[in-house]
């Protein structure tokens, strides 16, 4: 049972209140007309699913209903990081 | 038996109550567990085994009691399963033996067909689909502790959340010391105190008749807490028969608290609930669990009335309470002393069998052997003789060679009618297990101990291994 | 060789106070194998098992990380059915189904299976309109199922809360009478105990720490235990798989969650079948034992931990408290969480990769137990013809490619 920083409302919640809502940063592609099967494939369906420090979305669903990011870890669900969408990339995360 | 002369702070002889377990009415007093009544009336059998049907006698006093299964009450409060030492005496109370020791059990008629019965022996036998599919439902008819309960539960239950900084689980020495550490040192800090039994002081009123600073020291100490306690906006909450059985993610704890086991909540137009769910949230969480005694291994250990020492010590300190008068006490720790020397004080014939060789003993020992205590050391018990319920053992000399044990000599017979055994302690690890911790085994103490560092989380006395009471309170001032 | 299980070997052993062998024999690692096996729980077992009796390949090894049976195989509430809507998908189920039906003889190693039957309860119009759907498409498909309403329910179990004034009303149900449960450890040690003896190694405390790829092909692991050689490498690791996907450069379509399941004391029987609900989300049978056997839902965050929230198992709980109000009192014993690797659309892959020689059997999601002996055996039969069993056909991972997804989340159990 989480506790996660909504980096909006700043305030610690439980868990009960938020969604998970995927992995982060897996961008739209920009160019959809000229992507191949594989790379629609890739984009909808497959996942890194990553075990050990994970970037992921959730949702603020029972509280200011935003999007944010949050990275955490997938063997200790411990939380290392929260953050606005823009605040952190898939070019700057850590 | 009960004692006659025996004070206890925890049982109100002023006021008896009757009970019926097994269809015949038995009395008790306020502060008795349903086991502490049932020994107090000679009752030595509590149900019987699960494969041969062997009839089962006590061995703990608390939660670590494997043998008396009994389900209470019947219609909307009938519970299954519960252990006798766990459920308070009240007036009215009815229990039934999860499996009835007093009436015929064709179980034990295939006992001497035991070497055909191997483990796994139903992975070798019914192996064809439509055999097993025949039989299967009369093998499911033999298993299962007490009957499922068959009406709806007519009592409330509750939910309340709570924000601390501190939770404590645990309320012996360790854990009052460190809530009053934590209390003392801050003005702002919010603990919880979280405990199995009734009354706080865990196991420390054991030393209450031989140590008069362990009286004065549980009546300060709890008298402080209490101080604490009732003044407006209290910081500190005290849960007693709560049990803290789960740790999620991020100190979310969840605490059970009984109010009730089987006696009606209702009382003219309300009704309380018999059952409340702490969900709790802290910033740290202090385990004080403790440790549970581990029995000795010989032969045929699971007659009725061979214990665990600590229990046997519970019982009569805090109940009043013995089931033998020829006891023997078996193992391989100071602690048996102890129990001893408290059996003896009350009059009872009492002899220790020591596995340990002697030498270099500590001042308990001294203290018994000065006390006229029959001492055996460097001794181990082979078996126990009996057909249910222990008569006497069977002992040997036996001495460290390497590392095995040899025994030396003849076996010799003794006779006792209890047997309370202590091989150690296993520290209560499995709360900080829950969410990703780690133990490891300590050579010292032979025990797994919880992991040293980690986050958010501290640990003091016995579930780290420390024994004395006085070592606990300057651990848990760390 | 093992000795054989029967009435007879009790006997003789018996009366001549032998000891018996050890249950399972475990290997070292060989350098060399024909086929490797990563992941010894059911499925991994079942596949070596078919590998060495069906396709005649027994330099085989297993390799487990933990102890055999350990992960999800030791943790699921064992239940066995196979109406499942799709075609592909209840052919898969049932061909499994029938090996069920005769695999403690085919083990010579009874793993308990008990067709107590299952009922699936509906609770509102669309899920008696899903049902009725399903059970039409499973008739077609040969699979035993009806549909029950809710008298007929309360007359099979009396226990049961029909009252029309409950949170959610029971109208009907789909039962399956052949369905039902099995002893779970039982099948993890009878597929190891039936493999080994056929010469498939079984190697426990074994992590597989990198796959080699030379060229496009497979050429063995690399272990905590050492280097093996081998050109076909099945991947049967569950949660695990996207970990296992990713020493050989792949990504898989599937995410790990946490599942929970808890069981009660034992009592003595009060419940003869297996009652699943998918609206108030909880499902229970009880077990030879006698303890009550519940299932949770899944957590929806990826984790790899093992264990998950308080509040999908409270919410479990009041939903088997509705459905069966007399449990109120009992208490729980246990409760425990497994990682379970979920496809998006709720039905596994079993398929060759892009890389030669590696195979990918996952995405079972939160009910791949039932599917254990089937599983195997296609998976047996993809691996050692380097080409799909025709029931294995639509699991290939190209689906999510083509879109030939297999839509099986109402069916599925458990809400994914």
């Amino acid at each position: 049972m989480f506790l996660i920083d909504c980096p909006y409302c700043k305030e610690s919640r439980d868990q009960n209140e938020f969604s998970p809502a995927g992995e982060a940063f897996i961008a739209r592609p920009q160019n959809p007309e000229e992507l191949s099967d594989d790379e629609w494939a890739d984009y909808v369906f497959y996942r890194t699913n990553h075990k050990g420090d994970h970037w992921e979305q959730w949702v603020h669903t029972n509280g200011c209903r935003k999007f944010f990011l949050v990275k955490r870890s997938t063997i200790s669900h411990e939380i290392l990081e929260v953050a606005a969408f823009g605040e952190v990339t898939s070019e700057n995360k850590s | 038996m009960r004692l006659k002369n025996h004070k206890s702070d925890y049982i109100d002889q002023s006021e008896a109550l009757s009970f019926i377990f097994n269809n015949r009415s038995y009395k008790g007093y306020k502060g008795d567990t349903l086991a502490s009544a049932l020994i107090a009336n000679d009752v030595l059998f509590f149900a019987r085994s699960f494969k041969y049907g062997r009839k089962r006698g006590l061995m703990g006093s608390g939660v670590e009691e494997p043998n008396a299964l009994v389900s209470l009450e019947i219609g909307g409060r009938y519970t299954p399963n519960l252990k006798a030492t766990e459920v308070m005496l009240y007036d009215g109370l009815s229990a039934v033996s999860s499996s009835n020791p007093n009436s015929l059990d064709f179980r034990a008629l295939i006992k001497p067909l035991h070497r055909f019965m191997p483990a796994g022996f139903y992975y070798k036998t019914f192996i064809k689909q439509k055999v097993w599919a025949m039989v299967e439902d009369s093998l499911r008819a033999l298993s299962g502790f007490s009957k499922a309960p068959t009406e709806k539960d007519e009592d409330l239950y509750d939910h309340i959340f709570h924000h601390a900084e501190v939770l404590i689980v645990g309320g012996g020495v360790a854990g009052i010391t460190a809530a009053l550490e934590i209390l003392n040192n801050s003005k702002t800090t919010r603990v919880i105190l979280v405990d199995e039994r009734a009354h706080l002081g865990g196991e420390l009123f054991n030393e209450f008749k031989s140590d008069d600073t362990a009286i004065s020291w549980h009546h300060d100490s709890v008298n402080k807490l209490l101080e604490f306690k009732n003044v407006a906006n209290s910081r500190l909450k005290l849960l007693s028969r709560s049990t803290a059985y789960a740790w999620y993610d991020h100190n979310y704890i969840e605490v059970l608290q009984t109010n009730a086991t089987g006696e009606s909540m209702v009382s003219g137009n309300t009704q309380v609930a018999r059952k409340v769910l702490h969900k709790i949230r802290t910033k740290e969480v202090i385990l004080a669990t403790g440790a549970h005694e581990r029995p000795m291994l010989f032969e045929t250990n699971d007659l009725a009335n061979i214990m665990l020492s600590q229990s046997v010590r519970r019982y009569l300190n805090e109940f009043g309470v013995i089931s033998g008068k020829d006891v023997i006490l078996y193992g391989n720790n100071d602690s048996i002393y102890g129990t001893a020397i408290d059996i003896k004080d009350n009059e009872i014939n009492c002899k220790v069998i020591d596995v340990r060789a002697s030498g270099s003993e500590s001042e308990i020992v001294l203290k018994a052997k000065k006390l006229g205590i029959e001492v055996l050391q460097g001794y181990a018990v082979l078996k126990a003789h009996g057909t249910n319920l222990v008569k006497g053992i069977e002992i040997s000399k036996v001495e460290m060679q390497g590392k095995k044990w040899k025994l030396s000599g003849s076996s010799k017979k003794l006779n006792c009618d209890l047997l309370a055994s202590s091989g150690g302690f296993n520290p209560v690890v499995h709360l900080d297990c829950h969410c990703g911790a780690k133990t490891f085994f300590d050579e010292d103490s032979q025990a797994f101990l919880p992991q040293k560092e980690r986050k958010n989380r501290q640990v003091c006395g016995s579930i780290s291994a420390i024994g004395f009471w006085k070592d606990a309170v300057i651990d848990a001032k760390k | 060789m093992q000795k054989k299980y029967s009435w007879y070997s009790l006997l003789k052993a018996g009366l001549g106070n032998q000891e018996w062998d050890q249950a399972i024999p475990l290997s070292k690692p060989k350098s060399k194998y024909d086929v490797i096996i990563i992941g010894g729980g059911g499925h991994g077992l079942a596949t070596a098992y078919y590998l060495a009796k069906e396709c005649g390949i027994t330099n085989v090894a297993v390799l487990e990380k933990g102890y055999i049976g350990g992960g999800n195989t030791g943790r699921n509430t064992t239940i066995i059915r196979s109406n499942y809507l799709r075609d592909e998908a209840s052919s898969l189920y049932e061909h499994s189904m029938r090996l069920w039906e005769g695999l403690s003889e085919d083990l010579n190693f009874n793993v308990m299976f008990s067709q107590r039957g299952v009922y699936n309860l509906g609770h509102t119009l669309q899920d008696m309109r899903d049902i009725e759907r399903r059970v039409n498409a499973n008739v077609l498909n040969g699979v035993d199922a009806v549909v029950v309403d809710h008298k007929e329910i309360k007359e099979q179990i009396p226990i049961i809360n029909t009252s029309k004034n409950a949170r959610y009303p029971i109208m009907g149900a789909s039962f399956q009478a052949r369905a039902g449960v099995a002893r779970h450890d039982g099948v993890a040690w009878g597929f190891a105990r039936a493999a080994s003896n056929l010469g498939v190694d079984i190697i426990q405390n074994c992590e597989v720490i990198d796959i080699e790829v030379e060229e496009g092909r497979v050429k063995g692991v690399k272990t905590t235990l050492g280097d093996i050689m081998s050109d076909r490498v099945g991947c049967v690791s569950a949660g695990h798989s996207s970990v296992v996907a990713k020493m050989a450069g792949l990504r898989l379509p599937v995410e790990s969650h946490p599942l929970q399941a808890f069981v009660s004391e034992a009592m003595k029987p009060i419940l003869h079948t297996v009652v699943m609900s998918n609206a108030v989300h909880g499902y229970v049978s009880q077990s030879d034992k006698g303890d009550l056997v519940i299932g949770a839902g899944i957590d929806g965050y990826n984790s790899y931990a093992q264990r998950g929230s308080a509040k999908i198992v409270e919410h479990c709980a009041a939903a088997i408290l509705e459905l069966f109000p007399i449990f109120s009192r009992v208490r729980m014993n246990r409760q425990w969480g497994g990682i379970v690797d979920v496809c998006p659309d709720a039905c596994p892959v079993i398929s060759p990769t892009k890389i030669e020689g590696l195979y990918f059997n996952c995405g079972w999601g939160t009910g791949g137990f039932k599917a254990t002996p089937g599983s195997g055996n296609v998976f047996a039969h993809t691996i050692a013809q380097d080409k799909q069993h025709e029931l294995a056909v639509p699991f290939h991972i190209d689906r999510f490619t083509s879109g030939a997804l297999i839509d099986e989340h109402g069916a599925a159990g458990v809400a994914h």
